[in-house]
């Protein structure tokens, strides 16, 4: 997990991967997602500097969170964000240790209900706030252009990362996602895993792997070593929806 | 418990901030969609 004193300080080195100009997102379909929340937790003001708000954030939305922090400070004139990223079951915990933290900005809806169920949120201040994808990157240059079980089975992904199903929530989601598009059986063979989505994006970038599921959020931004390969039809069974 | 209410003031403005407009502007730069029908 990586912690960032306040929004001020730039960018992490977690963004070494660049992003190509020439995205092509297969056919438009809707998409499976994961549900984004926001959450106040309760207690731990005893330790707080009162011009400070303290939000772990899932990793996959660490350059967004940044520009909110960075206009949230812009209105409030003394007031930091201290943001801490990490995957959201690790965030999870660390409340669950008493962490002193302000709000929770979660990648899954399944951490906040617990946190939820354990009273450790303030009562209705829980939020979805956002959803996200499961694009598949491929390094640059790479001929993987995915429609279909058929298109990752050939030669050119026989490395594939879908997360990690440990962590949550991108790992079980992808894992749900590709069950119900019937591929995870058939890629198995295929598949690597990697500790978080920043983490597949990094070994995609390099190459070490030939495609990778991530969040849209770890799409790169700039032109460079990855691309967006496709993005997996329709997955909008239940048990590919977390929580409510 | 100095800033007890204050934190949670403040900490519900940057909630405010994330779901108001200017938020999901930034979101959706960053690949994120709105939550749809299901936010509460």
């Amino acid at each position: 997990m990586r912690t960032r004193s306040s929004v001020r300080t730039g960018r992490s080195s977690g963004n070494d991967a660049g992003r190509p100009s020439g995205f092509r997102p297969w056919s438009g379909s809707r998409i499976s997602f994961l549900l984004v929340a926001l959450g106040l937790v309760i207690g731990s003001g005893a330790t707080a500097n009162a011009h400070e708000v303290r939000a772990p954030a899932a990793i996959s939305l660490e350059e967004a969170a940044g520009e909110l922090g960075r206009q949230f400070q812009q209105a409030h004139p003394g007031v930091t964000v201290r943001f801490n990223f990490g995957t959201s079951d690790d965030l999870q915990t660390h409340i669950e240790a008493a962490a002193p933290v302000d709000g929770f900005l979660s990648a899954g809806q399944r951490q906040m209900d617990a946190l939820e169920k354990q009273g450790l949120l303030l009562a209705g201040s829980q939020r979805r706030v956002a959803r996200n994808a499961m694009p598949l990157i491929a390094p640059d240059g790479s001929q993987l252009q995915s429609q279909g079980v058929a298109d990752l089975k050939r030669p050119a992904a026989q490395r594939v990362v879908p997360g990690n199903p440990k962590p949550a929530p991108a790992g079980p989601y992808a894992e749900q996602r590709l069950r119900a598009l019937g591929w995870w059986d058939l890629l198995q063979p295929e598949f690597l895993f990697a500790e978080n989505l920043r983490h597949t994006r990094k070994r995609v970038a390099r190459g070490e792997v030939d495609a990778g599921f991530v969040d849209t959020t770890d799409l790169p931004s700039r032109p460079g070593a990855l691309k967006e390969a496709a993005r997996p039809a329709q997955v909008v069974a239940p048990s590919a929806t977390p929580g409510r | 418990m100095i800033a007890a209410s204050k934190q949670q003031a403040l900490a519900r403005a940057f909630m405010d901030l994330v779901r108001s407009g200017s938020g999901q502007q930034v979101l959706a730069r960053h690949g994120v969609q709105p939550p749809g029908g299901t936010g509460r």
